[in-house]
């Protein structure tokens, strides 16, 4: 094994069910210690590839390479991957104590040194007096703590983490993200972790790699992926965006001029590829459209005279339907410490060019959304 | 819920219960402690020699003894024959899967009287399975597979396999497959993983399966009289041939009595065993 070594390495996996294609020539690399998300909505095949590292789903075609060794046919029990499940999976006819300890026994390590490591992997989940407890008596804040210890006690190669959030409520699945980051932090695992929810992956990950339909969308830094979404799915899913098609009139070194199809023209900043006459599709967060009252603009290149339609208060942000001179609407959150304007308000939308994110556009004429 | 909601609900079967088995089994009671003179009749002596003569009498010891032994056995035999046909029917996800599971049941939508002269057919002197084994060889004369332990054995173990399988079925799907899963991923192999986590968590359904099977065949009539014959008795074909043979009313109620007793003893105990396997799960 080499230090240069992937800690995690998926090459060209594919697995169908049927006629369904789950995952389509995922290719992928973790460094170790890295904290990887893989984000999608459900049924994009996320979870398929994780079990395809654990060994409970045989791929296809393709290989599963652990810090370098192809385990691609190894039997489920002799990989050393840890594994979270989205319902914990604790054994219910055992106590907490025994649950981490499973693990141990199965490798054959001697009592005397076996308890020792359970009691300190329960100190660390903070589950250290509940070893005498059976799972049924736990908070499912508590269960998720066994099962990380359960999974990390062996201290496995690689940590998947399926889901493991998505059954506590809200306050405690924040508390758990923070827990969860600092325990990674804290053991440098390597942890794979599969999530349908963005800001879990924003927050926990140190890069994203979003699916859809069985393929790889975009990887990068969860900055990359929020500021600068490859496809109109990225940016869909990550974050709320308005969309607009339109064609590229001007393009040079300090930015480029969008024509949209409704008739109005924004400027967005240096984009590749992006030749004049060449159809895009632009998007704009948001959290990134400035609302002002009317005759108040802060001379951004992109300001344009609206109404506002809607408006509704959402406690972090007002939330503003408003809509423009040719008739096109856009959705904009801004801080709820501003002023609120009232519905039917004249008023100003403004955005800086380089909130726009210029993604390939459709022919004209194709639909929109 | 009010608990008063939660008692009216149970009324109706309650009250079957107490008309249809407390109150008949309390009639036993005095009717068990009378002597019976043969061409008399019921006299009004009491006695309690026909519970007596139950746990001394080698005669009725030996129909006591080998009730219990052939339901142990028999409950044994539909476990170890069942709990694979039952994993494999719970775990499958076969288009059959449907099918196969009314194949399981089929056996009982055929009357019990055809199905127990269908063994006796099979099972005689000169039934197909003798003639089988002498064919290949296995055996030089036939074996006899009737009107003893081994006949009361195949049949019964035939006639109540569903229930146990049906059983099985249930408490085994009750398993989320995670946690196999979970167990494997730990380190465990297939057949390690069973045991320390499949066989535990399904052992709720394996005791009540096993009480199922062993209350039906220890009370079981029709099978045991075809395949047992006059001579071969059980608890069942006796008190059968007490109340209706021999018009000995004190002597069939004092071994009903007996019996029901025994299954009453070892349902509680089985409960007891069964909270303390499948209690934490």
């Amino acid at each position: 094994m080499t230090s240069a070594a992937p800690a995690l390495s998926l090459r060209r996996l594919r697995k169908t069910f049927g006629p369904v294609v789950a995952v389509d020539e995922v290719s992928l690399d973790a460094a170790p210690g890295e904290f990887l998300s893989l984000l999608g909505p459900s049924g994009c095949g996320k979870s398929t590839v994780l079990r395809m590292v654990a060994g409970l789903v045989e791929p296809d075609s393709g290989q599963v390479l652990l810090a370098g060794d192809d385990i691609t046919r190894t039997a489920v029990h002799r990989r050393n991957v840890g594994l979270v499940f989205q319902s914990y999976a604790l054994f219910p006819h055992m106590s907490v104590f025994d649950n981490v300890a499973f693990g141990l026994r199965r490798r054959s390590v001697a009592d005397r040194e076996a308890r020792p490591r359970v009691e300190r992997m329960l100190e660390l989940v903070r589950m250290g007096p509940l070893g005498a407890r059976y799972p049924r008596e736990l908070s499912g804040g508590q269960q998720q703590r066994v099962a990380l210890a359960r999974a990390l006690v062996t201290e496995p190669r690689v940590l998947l983490l399926d889901e493991p959030l998505s059954n506590l409520d809200a306050l405690l699945r924040d508390e758990m993200r923070v827990e969860l980051k600092r325990l990674q932090e804290r053991l440098g695992t390597t942890m794979i972790f599969v999530t349908h929810d963005q800001a879990e992956a924003l927050i926990l990950s140190d890069r994203v790699v979003v699916m859809e339909a069985g393929r790889v969308e975009q990887v990068g830094l969860p900055e990359d992926v929020y500021r600068r979404p490859a496809t109109a799915f990225v940016a869909r899913f990550l974050g709320r965006a308005n969309f607009l098609d339109g064609v590229v009139t001007a393009s040079d070194a300090g930015g480029i001029v969008v024509a949209l199809r409704e008739g109005l023209s924004l400027v967005a900043g240096p984009a590749r590829r992006a030749a004049p006459g060449q159809p895009v599709r632009v998007a704009i967060r948001q959290e990134n459209v400035q609302l002002r009252p009317e005759g108040q603009s802060s001379g951004l290149a992109n300001s344009f005279p609206a109404t506002v339609v809607f408006h509704a208060f959402a406690g972090q942000a007002h939330h503003y339907v408003i809509q423009l001179a040719d008739g096109c609407e856009l959705q904009v959150a801004s801080s709820a410490s501003t002023p609120p304007l009232a519905r039917g308000a004249r008023a100003l939308v403004e955005w800086r060019p380089d909130d726009v994110i210029i993604l390939p556009g459709e022919p004209p004429g194709g639909g929109a959304s | 819920m009010r608990s008063g909601r939660g008692w009216s609900l149970l009324m109706p079967a309650v009250l079957l219960l107490v008309i249809g088995f407390v109150v008949p089994v309390g009639m036993l009671v005095p009717s068990s402690v009378h002597r019976y003179v043969p061409l008399v009749g019921i006299t009004s002596e009491f006695t309690l020699a026909y519970y007596v003569r139950l746990v001394t009498d080698s005669y009725y010891l030996e129909i006591v003894g080998r009730t219990l032994a052939l339901g142990a056995v028999v409950t044994l035999a539909t476990l170890v024959i069942g709990y694979p046909v039952a994993f494999f029917l719970a775990r499958t996800r076969s288009r059959w899967r449907n099918w196969l599971t009314i194949l399981v049941v089929f056996p009982l939508l055929l009357n019990l009287v055809v199905r127990t002269f269908g063994w006796i057919a099979l099972l005689a002197q000169n039934g197909l399975v003798n003639q089988a084994l002498q064919a290949l060889g296995l055996v030089e004369s036939p074996l006899r597979l009737l009107f003893n332990f081994a006949g009361l054995l195949i049949g019964l173990t035939h006639i109540f396999l569903p229930f146990m399988v049906l059983v099985l079925i249930g408490a085994i799907q009750n398993i989320p497959r995670e946690v196999e899963d979970a167990a494997r991923v730990l380190g465990a192999s297939w057949g390690s993983a069973f045991v320390r986590v499949t066989l535990p968590l399904s052992a709720p359904g394996i005791v009540s399966g096993s009480i199922l099977v062993f209350v039906l065949t220890i009370s079981a009539l029709v099978t045991p009289r075809l395949l047992g014959g006059p001579t071969y008795q059980v608890m069942s074909t006796l008190i059968y041939d007490e109340f209706l043979a021999r018009l000995n009313w004190p002597a069939g109620s004092a071994e009903a009595l007996s019996l029901t007793v025994m299954v009453l003893a070892l349902v509680f105990v089985s409960g007891l065993l069964g909270r303390r396997a499948g209690g934490r799960a």
